[in-house]
């Protein structure tokens, strides 16, 4: 594939990503709070008028701001298209709405609630605040959401039917839907903390929200920050299926395995759940192992956040500590960070592989 | 009278809540002043959340958008039309 070149990027996440102060310091984590990892909001104001800013809910103004951001900050002018991708959209208006529906007996319901349930609102209103009129596509495929904005802006920059594409995605987690997941067995019955995530021996894992946005483009600039090379997309494949496709990205860019210097991966801590520790350690042997869900919790559309990382990685050219496995297990660190390999596990079903280069 | 009072008194904390007026006091709504464009600069979206506030706590249904135009120009238009109307 041609590649894609990131100009810029904004994350909203349970940790100090948005201001960037520091890259995730150690004294600035945010640890789990009852297996739930929200989001740190910033001052929305900043980003959202007061007359928009009454109507909208938490998402929305996390999903609006991290746009905004990663607009404002990107030295392009003119964006050809505007693609998200989200799980379950605006959970909080989605379930006033149905609330509402079964109260008042399916009449006199709130206009608002409903217009927001839709899960191509922040599309809307990001085109609508930029006066973008050109491509504008949601992708609500649960934990394919964000890998599948990233395939469209990359079949759309190869194809050059656009030249700058803002693609992101968002999520948040509510009470309500924390309650019915734990009903489902998804979360973790004990409480436990973040850096005891990825040791854990029992079913579950944590709960996470957040929103990333990005400028991606067909032609390098002086501001990018990485460039994708490879996206591969994998439903409930086995051990082999993701050997093989791992085999087929480095054949595609004429890598060795000994060339990845970071892994990022999307381990989190259910012990249900296949996480392929030994296939990686076996293929990759020079690589620093990092991973990012115990700092996000899972969502459908948390590799937004390993992806963001990946970024930040490859362009500061330094690895949070944070970030390193359990025990602090870490090679030595290379002069040079030039390929990070991104592997991404949501409950077994969507998983995926993107390469990552400077 | 007292009775009407009172209506425009609650109604303007039902307006409020059901439009977030985040920051705003009941008596800062001017009783006379319009409700959309200039006065409060409510829109399109905020007169169809009004209509809900009508149906659920007043039992009133508005069909004809003319009526319902008339009736939701002010706090005092409102309240009268709810006085007029109420059926709860």
């Amino acid at each position: 594939m041609k590649p894609i070149y990131i100009i810029s990027s904004a994350c909203i996440s349970p940790q100090h990503t948005f201001e960037a102060i520091d890259f995730l310091s150690d004294a600035s984590i945010v640890n789990a709070r009852n297996n739930v990892l929200y989001c740190i909001e910033p001052d929305f104001k900043q980003f959202i008028n007061p007359v928009q800013i009454r109507r909208m809910s938490r998402a929305l103004k996390i999903g609006f701001s991290a746009a905004m951001k990663c607009i404002n900050e990107s030295e392009i002018k003119e964006i050809d298209a505007i693609i998200i991708g989200t799980g379950k959209g605006c959970l909080e208006d989605t379930e006033a709405f149905l609330h509402s529906i079964k109260q008042y007996h399916e009449s006199a319901l709130n206009p608002t609630h409903f217009i927001h349930s839709t899960y191509n609102q922040l599309n809307g209103m990001i085109a609508l605040n930029k006066k973008i009129n050109s491509y504008n596509v949601t992708y609500a495929h649960r934990g394919f959401s964000f890998e599948h904005t990233l395939v469209d802006a990359s079949l759309l920059l190869a194809e050059g039917e656009a030249n700058h594409v803002l693609a992101g995605s968002f999520d948040e987690m509510t009470l309500e839907h924390f309650t019915v997941k734990k009903v489902w067995g998804y979360w973790k019955v004990e409480p436990i903390e973040s850096k005891d995530l990825l040791l854990s021996k029992t079913p579950g894992t944590i709960a996470g929200e957040g929103s990333a946005f990005f400028i991606l483009g067909n032609q390098k600039t002086k501001q990018n920050q990485a460039f994708i090379k490879s996206i591969r997309t994998m439903y409930k494949p086995t051990a082999e299926e993701i050997a093989f496709q791992i085999d087929s990205i480095l054949q595609e860019n004429d890598l060795l395995s000994s060339d990845i210097d970071v892994l990022m991966l999307g381990n989190n801590g259910n012990s249900n759940q296949q996480h392929h520790d030994l296939l990686f350690a076996d293929k990759f042997l020079n690589a620093n192992f990092l991973y990012f869900k115990h700092l996000c919790g899972e969502f459908d559309t948390a590799s937004q956040f390993g992806f963001w990382l990946s970024t930040q990685i490859l362009e500061k050219q330094q690895i949070p500590k944070a970030l390193y496995g359990p025990n602090n297990q870490h090679k030595e660190e290379k002069k040079e960070i030039k390929q990070v390999l991104f592997y991404n596990n949501y409950f077994e079903l969507n998983q995926s592989l993107i390469l990552l280069s400077v | 009278m007292q009775e009407l009072q009172e209506l425009k008194q609650t109604l303007k904390t039902q307006i409020i809540e059901s439009l977030n007026l985040e920051g705003m006091t009941p008596e800062e709504i001017d009783d006379n002043a319009p409700l959309f464009g200039e006065g409060l600069g409510l829109d399109s979206i905020d007169s169809l959340e009004l209509m809900v506030l009508l149906e659920r706590n007043y039992g009133i249904k508005i069909e004809d958008a003319r009526e319902g135009r008339k009736a939701m120009e002010s706090v005092n238009a409102m309240a009268q039309y709810i006085a007029d109307h109420r059926t709860k």
